[in-house]
């Protein structure tokens, strides 16, 4: 059955959304909504089936039925599933499901390009989460990406957006061709595109080219994971995203950048650099560590609600990145835990967000200030997510951070659960305080206000009257 | 950060990478000593295994098709993002209407118009050929397809503007080049029907240097360019469009 | 030595690229210092490939067995020439955009603008 369902969650979004770009325009908004709801809700239908499938033992798929005749040579292109892509597929068409039926009816004068371009984002990092050949991951790499950056430019009424948009592109791009000299240094050295046989042909051998090779394909990676020094264009891009894409950017998109790092690391160059690991773990964890600490301090001084969830985007993926850098078995597992649990909380954030942005029609901090006694439910839920996010008992959050830790201590890294207490706990007051202040008027928590640009003067709503009255 | 740190900053890095770049690359095979397995296994087996001569679109439209897939794709969303992006605002739709009638035709001398019109028919010839003849010669698909592209650009040229404008918004360009991207997608899926792996060439493969050989590579190679060429002449036709728009503005 | 200056070539225009891209003052400048900086790319993929005395991987009229240059590499170009072409679209599509809202193509002015 496996054979018939693996390429699915590919093929399938990929036609519907070629279908709905032509005919979508006759068929009508809500037929149109509806098929992709559908499209993408069996897509999850198919990644779980594939979970189940492969929990216990991974599996390869050759396209074109071209498994390698002979066994030293692959020639084709394959799928090779196990439970951590497999996961990360779920975690991928689970948050795209939430997003379409969140936006059910809005972005009305997009002509029909949105769903579309929903589909293709999905069926990319599903097609990423899921390869075994490297050019192939890059191939979905850009899919993923050209998709984002038509998503993010989504609302063009306004400069910023655009602004937002292109950096987020060039920055992205530049990384992808990182990635593609880094293919191009492998491909030099071994003659081989799949994961497994650059693996066995580079041996327990790292020349400087292999050292680059891994160098290059990691930082190029780690752009996409908004890691420091390259994380400048995620704030933006959020900023300026619509809350449906916002969660795929922040539930899933980042963590893929992470997660094929750790990927390319443990397929491919694991023999090779075995010999540099302490290294290694030093440099990844130093990145990991300034990245929780500009993505926390930034987070603390934010007002935008999206731009604040976004550092906090930043450094939660520093911890991710925390995770895999001490390059062990339970750390990888504690970073999947940590990663789908973050992904789930950080999307039903976002589209609180986007539900406050939909109904108050402002998403500055200031503007907000007690404007949300009516969304009673929405404020719940963002308290809970703060309280998920966290890391605080009934959610994943805790149980991947303490297989982190417990490995980092094991290492002899025993700053690293401090770093988990500095992103997750400290930030909390003030995202907590945001939250009542949204929601509850909770004056004695705000901070001072920060005096506004002219530009910005918070215009007097009759909403506020009403509610404070 | 303004410029003059960010650019000394960049070139502390750039030094530094560079001495790294060198010194990998000097490690590396030198070039004309290609010694990895792929090549010279693929170009020993390829001709018989699908009757193609050309191994580049061999590979790309069969041993590893799904990368093209993805590739093809990506085209496909850069269009939509173009034309999300250059969607127009209600408000301007009724001058839009407008303009495109006074723009019917634009002057330009004789030689030109006659030209270039004698060359688009050359180019569509040409352009079929390539996108055609992938499985035997170098080019297909996609070179094909923008070599197509690139023809009623001539017509725009030639100062033929309405011509252009009713050609390239006409929805056969839409339909070709959805019908084009899914279409690539609906021949993968049809080899899972048919019982084997999802984009295997389970058609007939016929005989070697024939036009009509090497299975779905042809077919595939012509879908391609059906997509390329619709997705490419939207975007030329979007982008005409506001050149048009800001020059008229400019007049306004 | 001699043999390995293409693949420094590649480094240098890779390097060029991204100075162009930091360093721009205009938008769609900037886009053509990041189609430069892809065209390193391929330089280093055709240097990878190039075997000595090897003629073009289409049999069309040479006999299976000759001598000819990896056609891997190639097919590895002809996906990334296009990522560089739409992905240039796409940025290309935003600058004109850009400027139609912000009348600007100045990155300096457009960040000061956006605030």
């Amino acid at each position: 059955m496996l054979t018939t369902l693996i390429p699915q969650p590919v093929a399938i979004p990929l036609i519907v959304a070629a279908f709905l770009a032509l005919a979508g325009q006759w068929l009508g908004r809500r037929f149109c909504d509806a098929l992709s709801i559908a499209t993408a809700g069996a897509t999850l239908w198919m990644t779980i089936v594939i979970l189940r499938e492969v929990w216990l033992q991974p599996y390869t798929y050759w396209f074109g039925n071209w498994w390698p005749r002979n066994p030293q040579v692959a020639l084709g292109i394959c799928f090779s599933v196990d439970a951590i892509g497999a996961s990360i597929a779920m975690l991928v068409a689970l948050l795209t499901t939430a997003g379409l039926i969140f936006s059910w009816k809005i972005f009305e004068d997009t002509e029909n390009h949105f769903q579309p371009l929903m589909l293709i984002f999905m069926a990319a990092m599903c097609g990423f989460s899921y390869t075994g050949d490297l050019f192939n991951l890059f191939v979905f790499f850009e899919l993923m990406s050209v998709s984002a950056f038509a998503l993010c430019g989504l609302k063009t009424l306004e400069p910023a957006p655009l602004q937002g948009a292109y950096n987020f592109a060039v920055v992205n791009t530049v990384g992808a061709f990182m990635i593609v000299l880094g293919i191009g240094l492998l491909y030099a050295e071994t003659g081989a595109l799949n994961f497994a046989q650059i693996g066995r042909s580079l041996g327990t051998h790292a020349g400087r080219p292999v050292v680059l090779a891994f160098l290059l394909i990691a930082v190029g990676f780690m752009a996409k994971a908004a890691i420091v020094p390259f994380h400048f264009w995620l704030a933006d891009a959020h900023a300026v995203a619509p809350s449906p894409v916002c969660v795929l950017f922040s539930g899933v998109m980042v963590e893929l950048g992470i997660y094929a790092v750790a990927r390319i690391y443990w397929t491919t160059f694991h023999g090779a650099l075995a010999g540099h690991i302490t290294a290694l773990r030093e440099i990844f964890l130093i990145l990991a560590a300034l990245t929780c600490i500009v993505g926390g301090f930034m987070c603390y001084a934010e007002h935008h609600l999206k731009r604040l969830l976004a550092f906090s985007t930043i450094s939660h993926a520093g911890l991710m990145l925390a995770g895999i850098a001490l390059f062990s078995p339970k750390a990888l597992g504690g970073f999947l835990l940590y990663a789908l649990s973050h992904g789930a909380i950080k999307g039903a954030l976002f589209l609180c967000a986007g539900i406050v942005l939909h109904r108050l029609q402002k998403i500055g901090e200031d503007h907000l200030h007690g404007r949300g006694r009516g969304l009673w439910f929405t404020g719940a839920l963002f308290v809970l997510g703060a309280w998920g996010l966290a890391g605080c008992w009934p959610f994943g959050t805790l149980l991947g951070e303490s297989m982190i830790s417990e490995d980092a201590i094991a290492h002899h890294q025993s700053w690293v659960p401090y770093l988990f207490i500095f992103v997750e706990r400290l930030p909390r007051p003030p995202c907590c305080a945001s939250s009542f202040g949204f929601f509850l008027d909770g004056e004695n928590l705000r901070r001072p206000m920060k005096p506004l640009k002219s530009k910005n003067e918070p215009k007097p709503n009759k909403c506020t009257g009403e509610l404070r009255s | 950060m303004n410029l003059r740190a960010r650019t000394t900053l960049f070139l502390v890095s750039a030094a530094a990478l560079a001495v790294i770049f060198v010194l990998a690359f000097l490690d590396l095979p030198p070039m004309g000593d290609y010694r990895g397995p792929y090549g010279y296994v693929v170009t020993q087996v390829a001709v018989y295994e699908r009757h193609a001569t050309d191994v580049v679109n061999a590979i790309n439209y069969d041993y590893r098709a799904f990368d093209t897939l993805g590739e093809e794709f990506i085209l496909f969303a850069a269009v939509l993002g173009v034309l999300l992006l250059f969607r127009p605002d209600d408000k301007k739709g009724h001058k839009r209407n407008s303009n495109a009638q006074e723009q019917d035709e634009l002057p330009v001398s004789d030689a030109l118009r006659i030209s270039t019109q004698a060359i688009m028919g050359l180019m569509i010839v040409f352009g079929f050929y390539i996108a055609t003849h992938g499985q035997l010669t170098p080019g297909s698909g996609f070179q094909g397809g923008v070599i197509l592209a690139s023809a009623p650009i001539l017509l725009y040229l030639a100062g033929n503007v309405g011509a252009f404008e009713k050609i390239t918004s006409s929805a056969l360009v839409k339909v070709a080049e959805c019908g084009g991207a899914g279409g690539y997608a609906i021949i993968g899926i049809s080899a899972l029907l048919a019982g084997t792996h999802f984009l295997t060439n389970f058609v007939p493969l016929g005989t070697t240097g024939d036009l009509f050989s090497s299975g779905t590579i042809a077919v595939i190679s012509v879908c391609v360019g059906v997509e390329v060429t619709g997705g490419f002449v939207q975007l030329t036709q979007i982008y005409l469009r506001k050149i048009v728009e800001a020059e008229l503005r400019k007049k306004s | 030595m001699i043999l390995h200056v293409p693949y420094f070539i590649a480094a240098w225009i890779f390097l060029w690229g991204l100075y162009g891209i930091v360093t721009s003052k205009n938008l769609v400048h900037q886009v053509v210092c990041l189609a430069v900086l892809q065209t390193s790319t391929y330089v280093l993929l055709l240097t990878v490939g190039y075997k000595v005395g090897g003629t073009a991987p289409v049999f069309a009229d040479i006999p299976v067995g000759t001598t000819v240059v990896d056609p891997l590499v190639q097919a590895l170009m002809l996906t990334d020439i296009v990522v560089e072409a739409t992905v240039a679209a796409l940025l290309l599509a935003m600058v004109v955009k850009a400027n139609e809202l912000a009348n600007t193509i100045d990155p300096e002015e457009l960040r000061i603008l956006t605030g």
